[in-house]
């Protein structure tokens, strides 16, 4: 069998590659946009390609002889739609037989309480909005397509190599020993491991599933806060005299950081900051820090939020579950910040 | 001045240093000629700055008097012995070459030809290089205690070519590409004896992505972490018997110097160089100074070779971490 990556420098697709890569029935093509991004693949002798999704003309021969396109690519919100829909129309025409799309639970947006594929979306921002346009047109299109498509909407992917849930939140509690958030984290934390998530994207590929185009929610094994994460991740760092900040301050704290983080914007601002030295260049250094420790108006937002992602029919039509336990994904997480000096 | 200069590689390289200082300096560089076997390359190089393309040496007139060498680090041999029989001074892109055998024979087909091979290992041109070679050389710190050094971030650099991904590309990782600039840097300041220790990576099947290395530097421990992975302390610790140096790799525009009593003092560096020329400019110029004989290159082979015996060392012993996926 023959699977087509694209996406793969990114975080789930190079994670997707690597458990492909311990399959002896599976060959593999993985696609990245630019050589920088090939660290990761080129470590393990996988096979790399540079392509282009906004090069319509050279699809087809990347997609020639392919079984399944697994699609992991991250465009900007504002061409994914038509990105992912032209590349999903070139599989229909060079006879792959199914495309995996990966989207996200940001799909459901503010909602809360147990959430089924059944509900409509409600996106709350630009890079939801993208991803339900996206699942949208990709629906259409599969309607008149023999290509099966399936559409997966993981929640938060933490692990090895995830910038965003593992690697930033660990710089987090490392720089403002937290031990917990308190009341702002006391949302749900619907955390799935990437390689869970890749077992799963790589049986949406392989298994008979029924036919039909399938939207399927992924999350991991085990229901926790975002507070029962931070105390783990600490406690695994061994970060002594951790505290819980005072709510009211954080807040406030949070949104000097999100005016700093509109100051940094401009180019002058960043080139003001090449340039300077010194205290000037302290001073600036400082409030970066600042900007990277507190969370987004987006991220308080979901550290409250009390939702949980079912993924009872994800079981049923790939007959495969997320294994990894909240507990062990930590550990695992941990023991690879240590390996690459980030913790 | 030079009559056929060819630049070997059209790559990030060439685009981002060596062109734009060619440029600056045009007329030293006589009949320009790009080579590099994409055209892609060849065309981007060309609006940088006009010259003759090529897709191979070979299709360069036999009368070379410059060759400038930036491509995949395993083809600098091969190009380099070339353009030395056929009369040309090189300027090799760092490593020079990815093992000793190959320096070793480089040298002599220099000698063979009396002519020069200059290297880019750029840090010996930084500001901060050269004081602290001046205050180490004076004996101000004392000796060497132990060095840690740590230095990493996201891959950003903006590759032409995959050659350095490739699985059968050959030393391209982290240790080649970063370790060799941190090596040539303390052996720069420091003029030791290297000895290995330890070493591991994870280039399992491939270029390696991130190392930790643990050397010897007169027998003083050296311990390295290199990551083209993630962001990482990015901080160069000398502790001497008099004092500790350390300073931003990233951003060294200043070096901490702390007393044996604690206290520390912070010291600007000023740029170097007559017109306070870009480290292209001052590599390309000395470059144009050694080929006339006019001065040494800034970096030779002699001076390199240690750097890349103790590399070879590194490479050959290196173990691979445990390849579980999900750890590393």
């Amino acid at each position: 069998m023959r699977i087509v990556i694209l996406g793969a420098g990114g975080f789930l697709g190079g994670t997707v590659c690597e458990e492909i890569y311990q399959r002896n029935d599976i060959e593999q093509l993985a696609c990245i946009r630019k050589w920088a991004s090939a660290v990761r693949l080129a470590r393990r002798g996988i096979e790399i390609r540079r392509v282009d999704l906004e090069d319509r003309d050279s699809l087809s021969q990347l997609l020639a002889g392919a079984d399944a396109v697994i699609n992991t690519s991250m465009p900007p919100s504002s061409r994914e739609p038509e990105l992912a829909t032209n590349l999903y129309r070139a599989c229909d025409q060079a006879g792959v037989r199914r495309f995996i799309q990966l989207s996200s639970a940001a799909v459901y947006g503010d909602r809360t309480g147990e959430v089924s594929e059944s509900m409509s979306p409600e996106p709350l921002d630009d890079y939801g909005r993208g991803k339900v346009e996206m699942e949208r047109r990709l629906l259409e299109a599969a309607n008149r397509s023999t290509t099966q498509l399936c559409i997966l909407r993981p929640s938060i992917i933490y692990g090895p190599f995830s910038g965003a849930w593992t690697v930033r939140f660990v710089e987090r509690i490392v720089r403002g020993r937290w031990r917990t958030l308190g009341r702002i984290g006391n949302g749900t934390c619907n955390l799935v491991h990437a390689r869970d998530v890749a077992r799963l994207v790589i049986a949406a590929a392989t298994s008979d599933i029924a036919p039909g185009p399938h939207v399927l929610n992924v999350n991991g094994p085990d229901v926790v806060s975002w507070n029962e994460y931070i105390k783990r991740l600490g406690d695994a760092l061994g970060i002594p005299d951790r505290t819980t900040p005072n709510a009211v301050l954080f807040f406030g704290a949070a949104i000097v950081a999100g005016i700093l983080r509109l100051g940094s914007t401009p180019k002058w601002v960043r080139a003001l900051y090449r340039q300077s030295n010194g205290k000037a260049k302290s001073v600036m250094t400082s409030a970066q820090d600042v900007t990277l420790l507190y969370p987004t108006q987006g991220e308080l937002n979901l550290l409250a939020r009390k939702v949980h992602y079912s993924t009872e029919r994800a079981t049923q039509v790939l007959g495969l579950s997320p294994s990894i336990s909240f507990v062990e994904g930590v550990r695992q997480s941990v023991e690879w910040c240590r390996i690459h000096g980030i913790a | 001045m030079p009559g056929n200069v060819a630049l070997i590689g059209c790559g990030a390289i060439a685009q981002a240093f060596y062109l734009p200082a060619m440029a600056k300096h045009r007329s030293r560089f006589g009949n320009l000629w790009l080579v590099d076997p994409a055209d892609k390359a060849r065309s981007t190089a060309a609006s940088i700055l006009p010259g003759h393309t090529a897709s191979h040496l070979k299709e360069v007139p036999d009368d070379i008097d410059l060759a400038i060498i930036a491509t995949p680090n395993a083809s600098h041999f091969p190009l380099a012995s070339e353009a030395l029989s056929r009369g040309a001074d090189v300027l090799i892109e760092k490593p020079f070459v990815i093992c000793p055998s190959e320096g070793r024979r480089l040298a002599e087909t220099a000698a063979a030809n009396s002519r020069v091979i200059a290297i880019n290992q750029t840090r010996r041109l930084s500001p901060i290089t050269r004081a602290l070679r001046r205050q180490i050389e004076a004996g101000e710190f004392g000796c060497l205690m132990s060095i840690v050094h740590r230095e990493g971030a996201k891959q950003t650099w903006p590759f032409e070519s995959g050659a350095g991904f490739a699985r059968s590309a050959q030393r391209t990782g982290v240790i080649m590409d970063i370790g060799v600039h941190v090596i040539d840097f303390y052996h720069y300041l420091l003029q030791p004896s290297w000895t290995f220790v330890s070493a591991v990576h994870d280039g399992f099947e491939g270029p390696e992505g991130l190392a930790e290395i643990e050397i010897r530097a007169n027998g003083s421990p050296v311990s390295i972490r290199l990551s083209r992975y993630f962001k990482q302390d990015n901080v160069a610790r000398m502790t001497f018997e008099r004092a500790e140096v350390s300073f931003n790799v990233y951003d060294a525009k200043t070096y901490s110097v702390k007393s044996a009593s604690g206290r520390a003092i912070s010291v600007p560096v000023k740029p170097v160089g007559a017109n306070k020329e870009t480290p292209a400019e001052q590599l390309l110029l000395n470059f144009l100074a050694a080929s006339e004989r006019r001065e040494p290159a800034f970096c030779d082979p002699a001076s390199s070779m240690p750097v890349i015996d103790i590399l070879d060392e590194i490479y050959r012993s290196a173990r691979r971490y445990p390849a579980t996926l999900g750890y590393v």
